[in-house]
């Protein structure tokens, strides 16, 4: 690198520290802020001390990797007279550290914002000498936060993970964010934090639907698949040989799909060959097609309804197309439905899955520039299942080293009544299991067929918000013992 | 106002004032949340336009409450009454039924309609109304009393029915309620120097300020948010409105705004 050169990138990464400064001193006065106020409104505002001192690790880290490269004079980076002790002698070793800020910058926001909506009910006590400062329509959304962190906590305790998911990779809280493009509007999403850690977040859209909640267990699905390493994240290792094994089995099935199988169209532009070569397009099938098979292990056949639901309805046949996520889901959808109807006796009535396939089938037929039809979304989605119960068949462990076999998703027709009875009538039920109530607010809406039937969504939401049944009650205390270690 | 709030379909409705740093409350029932949140974009639109006008700027703060488990449910009635009161009140465990029953319970001793509303923020809120001011406050003492321990805080807003000119026939006693002397705390924020010109009757006491005798700028002698206080006796509720108002409308020049604080004991 020519001095020139050497020069401008100093002159690069002083940017980036005045950057990175101002970030460090924002993430301090935050935290200063979140733990004075979460004393009122925990759990609107959860405790998060672990999130905390994962941020602070991951400052101390950035600013040791400044520190290595500057003269620093008060804190402040000084020109050198002779770029020696300057060690940057590759661009790749700039923007690592960029990404570095980049990451921890995009987290922020997030903290930001999610200490933003979940502290608008600050206003209220202050009725009488303050003007609302709140953008948001109504007072506060708080029980729809707290909601989706109970919701959040319930499904990712039922995950066996080496390190206990709960403490070392969800971070502790939901936001609900404005979306950026049009893939963003439905669903949850989860994003990679500093240090490890794994923050889910959801449409802004989104927060008022009880159903989208469901969707939560599929991003859990996707935490539970990965591990921390040490500087980065690596795969889970039974789930990397299962996922081998997988790919090269489903290869060499679909290879043999044009040939032998006959339902196959030939026409409908879904190359299989093609689609089973590009190996990273696979890979991503498959680790979607899991994370739906343990989010229903753990949230019940309803969270691929919920799935199914997310398909947008703007995308009526005049759009000519649907949207490329929209085809994922179905083809996914099909995935696993080979999969649970074989366990048809733990997942209950499958009708009306079928049913909602078959309609989206017929969807899919109505579009002129679609890439798979029908009978090739049906082939696939068999294919791929059934490969993935042969696999379950050799290693019987295999989800079991997922998802905790006592704590998978169960439920008899007595407690649905019950749930689905007191929903109706507006009694809140915080006693009973989350996913029990999030199950049966689905199923009672799909079977309602006028407005009177439907459960009541005041009594749903608190039941979520305020749930004391002995479960979230023992994360919940197992949780705060851990943060005070 | 009241011709805003028909065009735009709402029929059952409390307009009122209110006491606190917010000017008006507007109270009105819909069947369902999207129709009520549609209803609200139009009603703020039209005050906005009509308040531009006078250069006046809007700043709405929206409460949705769902009434949950209550006996009261028919309470359309209750929305004739001439005091209203919003107590927002945080609970601490989220038990709804206790709080209903102490509610409905209060509501049938005192014969005050009080209703619980069911809210999507951490705070719930208790709705109550009556002919006067004194039955207001009858409740919220039983309710405080009653709740202890069960909230962690607690914050009331009075308002006072507002849809004609107000006059002495407002906040009246009742048979069960004996007439008191009301005080108020009202604290003035000056936008500009120069003696206040206050209202001949009801100031119990005025504290004026520096500024007063200076040409200076107010804020220059502010220590706080507000720069005078004044405190005021009067037998209704509706005399201490007409009273700030008197203030306010003969002070145009000098007064930003005012807030006034009811005093909860006598």
């Amino acid at each position: 690198m020519s001095y020139a050169a050497k020069v401008s990138m100093w002159e690069s990464v002083r940017r980036l520290w005045t950057r990175f400064y101002g970030l460090a001193e924002d993430l301090r006065l935050l935290k200063d802020r979140w733990m004075y106020h979460a004393r009122d409104l925990e759990p609107a505002l959860p405790r998060i001390n672990s999130t905390f001192e994962t941020l602070e690790k991951a400052i101390m880290k950035i600013d040791r990797d400044f520190l290595r490269l500057f003269n620093f004079v008060r804190g402040i980076p000084i020109y050198p007279i002779n770029l020696d002790g300057f060690r940057i002698d590759e661009p790749a070793q700039y923007l690592e550290l960029e990404e570095s800020v980049s990451n921890l910058e995009a987290y922020t926001g997030l903290l930001k914002l999610a200490f933003q909506q979940r502290t608008v009910s600050l206003e209220i006590p202050k009725i009488t000498s303050g003007y609302p400062h709140s953008p948001e329509r109504t007072v506060g959304n708080e029980l729809v936060y707290i909601g989706a962190d109970n919701v959040t906590m319930t499904f990712a305790d039922t995950i066996t993970h080496p390190s206990g998911i709960l403490q070392s990779q969800w971070d502790g809280f939901v936001t609900f964010v404005p979306p950026i493009t049009d893939e963003l509007r439905y669903g949850a999403f989860c994003k990679k934090g500093p240090y490890g850690s794994y923050h889910i977040y959801m449409p802004e859209g989104a927060k008022y639907s009880i159903t989208s909640y469901l969707l939560i267990a599929h991003e859990v699905g996707h935490i539970s698949l990965l591990k921390p390493g040490r500087n980065k994240w690596h795969l889970r290792n039974e789930y990397e040989n299962s996922k081998r094994i997988l790919i090269k089995e489903v290869s060499r099935k679909i290879a043999n799909v044009k040939s032998l199988n006959p339902q196959y169209c030939g026409e409908c532009g879904f190359d299989f060959v093609n689609m089973v070569e590009d190996n990273s397009s696979l890979q991503n099938q498959i680790d979607e097609a899991f994370a739906d098979i343990i989010g229903v292990r753990i949230g019940g056949i309803k969270t691929l309804e919920a799935l199914l639901d997310s398909i947008p309805l703007s995308e009526t046949p005049e759009h000519k197309s649907l949207s490329t996520k929209s085809f994922e889901i179905i083809m996914r959808a099909n995935i696993v439905y080979k999969y649970v109807s074989t366990h048809h006796d733990r997942y209950g009535d499958l009708a009306f899955l079928r049913k909602r396939l078959t309609s989206l089938g017929e969807i899919l037929k109505r579009y002129s520039q679609t890439k798979i039809c029908l009978s090739c979304a049906k082939i696939y989605g068999k294919e791929i299942g059934e490969a993935i119960l042969a696999l379950e068949k050799e290693n019987t462990g295999l989800f079991a080293s997922f998802v905790d076999p006592k704590k998978e998703f169960a439920i008899n027709s007595e407690e649905e009544t019950r749930i689905i009875c007191s929903l109706k009538d507006c009694i809140p039920c915080q006693h009973e299991n989350i996913c029990h109530i999030l199950h049966c607010w689905m199923l009672a809406s799909q079977k309602a067929k006028e407005h009177k039937e439907r459960p009541s969504y005041p009594a749903t939401l608190h039941s979520l918000a305020y749930n004391t049944s002995t479960r979230l009650r023992s994360i919940k205390e197992n949780r705060s013992v851990d943060s005070i270690e | 106002m009241s011709e805003s709030l028909a065009l735009g379909g709402v029929n059952e409705y409390f307009y009122g004032i209110t006491f606190g740093k917010y000017d008006f409350v507007i109270e009105f029932f819909s069947s369902s949340m999207a129709v009520a949140s549609g209803l609200v974009q139009k009603l703020t639109t039209k005050i906005g336009k009509h308040l531009k006008r006078k250069k006046v700027e809007l700043c709405i703060s929206l409460v949705f409450g769902v009434d949950v488990l209550s006996r009261n449910s028919n309470c359309t009635d209750s929305i004739y009454d001439k005091v209203r009161a919003y107590v927002f009140f945080q609970p601490k465990e989220g038990d709804l039924s206790k709080i209903v029953q102490t509610v409905d319970r209060i509501s049938e001793d005192t014969r005050v309609h009080a209703q619980f509303d069911w809210t999507n923020s951490i705070y719930k809120l208790l709705v109550i109304s009556s002919p006067c001011y004194e039955g207001v406050v009858e409740v919220l003492e039983t309710f405080r009393s009653a709740m202890q321990g069960i909230y962690k805080t607690t914050s009331t807003c009075v308002a006072l029915d507002f849809k004609e000119e107000l006059d002495d026939g407002y906040d009246t006693p009742s048979d069960l309620h004996k007439h008191r002397q009301k005080f108020a705390i009202v604290y003035i924020r000056r936008q500009k120097s120069g003696k206040l010109i206050l209202p001949k009757t009801g100031v119990l006491k005025y504290f004026r300020d520096k500024s007063e005798s200076k040409s200076t700028d107010a804020m220059i002698c502010r220590l706080g948010g507000y720069d005078n206080v004044l405190i005021l006796k009067r037998k209704r509720l509706g005399n201490i409105i007409k009273t700030v108002d008197r203030l306010r409308t003969r002070n145009v020049e000098r007064i930003s705004h005012t807030a006034t604080i009811l005093l909860y004991e006598w």
